[in-house]
């Protein structure tokens, strides 16, 4: 079936997608139940600081889902051995991201150290681009058509993988606002990839949806488990691969556009990169209340202050207050929004034909 | 979903609230395939008027991604300025409020 303009996706491998994916859902659910006892029995947890009775969570949820994405991987790999190289190299992105997030999780890396240790991802798209060589990108701009940026490009690869960990990562700031985003972009992602016509694409999206998915189950409110740097930083490599691999990085920029308004604005409001927990002015106040029934409720309200981080979250509270709640349901409908921005984008390369 | 104890402050609803955000997103996403007709239309299409000589192809090369990052920075300083000027209207009325 020819339907995208970047060639034809096969029946074949949209089913085997779909197949691994599930895969990948059902391990990150069964290896996020064995792991998060232990975790919290290891200490490995923390406070969550948008409830009233502040339980404790256990942190570092992404282990889990890089146990999880294990199997659906080695699945894909052995049912498509045309792609087992990319893919080979997609989870590996994955895993080196992963092992950051994890390093920082166990010892917290410097505000400088972070984004710069993100950029080794990009050496394995490197290994496939000059030392084998079986692939080179080509940026494809809506309207515009293929770019030849042919020295451009290479160089912008690092940063790619610094952007996107660091973009996801700052979306993770209440139960499921990372991961549950996540699972609606990824999706979005193999529809567009469907459109387009991007295997790639469409195999990688779909497997760490799948993945993702079965950490949203554990970290949904009230979150059971917390995804840490290291689901953060594995989850926005893995998306960076796809962006870079599956010709899709305009396409993920429109899915995204959530997550960049909440990175963009916080980082331009104090003036660059700054360690979460260096920032002195915090974006949101949480206020305690009582409810119709007299019970104690938390609602997060906009610190005014000038200095404080202009987040997502205090622009949703700019016109009052609103529960943790609230504000996740305003997350997810917004990614959905981007998303339909997104598909929009995708028909418009296929009816103008670039 | 919605938890109904707590109203917003100034009365409007959750969904007045996202649409504000609907209308930004869009209006971003607007002004970057704009700016793609632009890059497309206009930018690609600037050639040496000589045609043979290779440092001024080189030349031209540098002013069109030049004036592509311009463009681009533009969007962001654009989009900047419409979401302070969003939180900061919105704060001030409620502290008048």
């Amino acid at each position: 079936m020819v339907f995208g303009i970047f060639g034809d996706v096969p029946i074949n491998l949209i089913l085997i997608g779909l197949s691994c994916s599930f895969i990948s859902l059902i391990s990150s659910v069964i290896s996020l139940k064995i792991i998060i006892p232990i975790l919290k029995k290891r200490g490995i947890s923390g406070k969550d600081v948008h409830k009233h009775d502040k339980p404790i969570v256990a942190e570092m949820g992404g282990i889990g889902l890089l146990i999880g994405l294990l199997p659906g991987l080695l699945c894909a790999i052995i049912l498509l051995p045309e792609y087992s190289l990319f893919l080979t190299i997609f989870g590996g992105c994955i895993f080196i991201g992963g092992t950051i997030g994890a390093i920082d999780d166990i010892r917290p890396l410097k505000a400088w150290q972070k984004p710069l240790l993100m950029m080794l991802p990009a050496l394995l798209i490197y290994y496939i681009m000059y030392v084998l060589p079986i692939f080179w990108p080509t940026l494809f701009i809506p309207v515009v058509g293929m770019t030849r940026l042919t020295i451009v490009y290479p160089l912008l690869i690092p940063l790619a993988f610094t952007v996107c960990g660091n973009t996801v990562n700052m979306m993770d700031v209440m139960n499921g606002t990372m991961s549950g985003s996540m699972v609606i972009g990824l999706i979005i992602l193999t529809i567009s990839s469907f459109i387009l016509g991007s295997s790639l694409g469409l195999i990688f999206s779909i497997i760490l949806a799948g993945g993702i998915l079965g950490l949203f189950i554990w970290n949904k409110y009230p979150s059971k488990v917390f995804c840490g740097d290291t689901g953060a930083l594995a989850i926005g490599s893995g998306l960076a691969c796809i962006a870079i691999m599956g010709e899709l990085e305009v396409i993920a920029i429109i899915v995204l556009l959530p997550f960049i308004m909440n990175a963009f604005h916080s980082l331009a409001s104090i003036g660059g990169l700054i360690e979460r927990r260096d920032i002195k002015a915090r974006p949101i106040l949480l206020v305690e209340e009582k409810d119709k029934n007299g019970q104690n409720i938390m609602s997060m309200v906009a610190n005014p202050e000038k200095g404080a981080p202009l987040t997502l979250t205090r622009l949703l509270l700019a016109q009052g207050p609103l529960t943790e709640k609230q504000i996740i349901l305003c997350f997810f409908i917004l990614t959905i929004f981007s998303g339909i921005l997104a598909l929009s984008t995708s028909w418009l390369i296929v009816i103008m034909g670039v | 979903m919605k938890n109904k104890n707590i109203r917003p402050s100034n009365n409007s609803s959750l969904f007045n609230r996202l649409m504000r955000f609907f209308g930004i997103l869009s209006f971003v996403w607007i002004l970057m395939l704009l700016e793609f007709i632009i890059i497309a239309g206009w930018i690609a299409d600037i050639n040496d008027p000589i045609g043979q000589n290779v440092l001024i192809r080189i030349g031209i090369g540098i002013f069109k991604v030049g004036l592509s990052g311009i463009l681009g920075l533009g969007w962001l300083y654009l989009w900047n300025k419409i979401v302070k000027l969003y939180f900061w209207r919105n704060i001030t009325e409620i502290d008048k409020k």
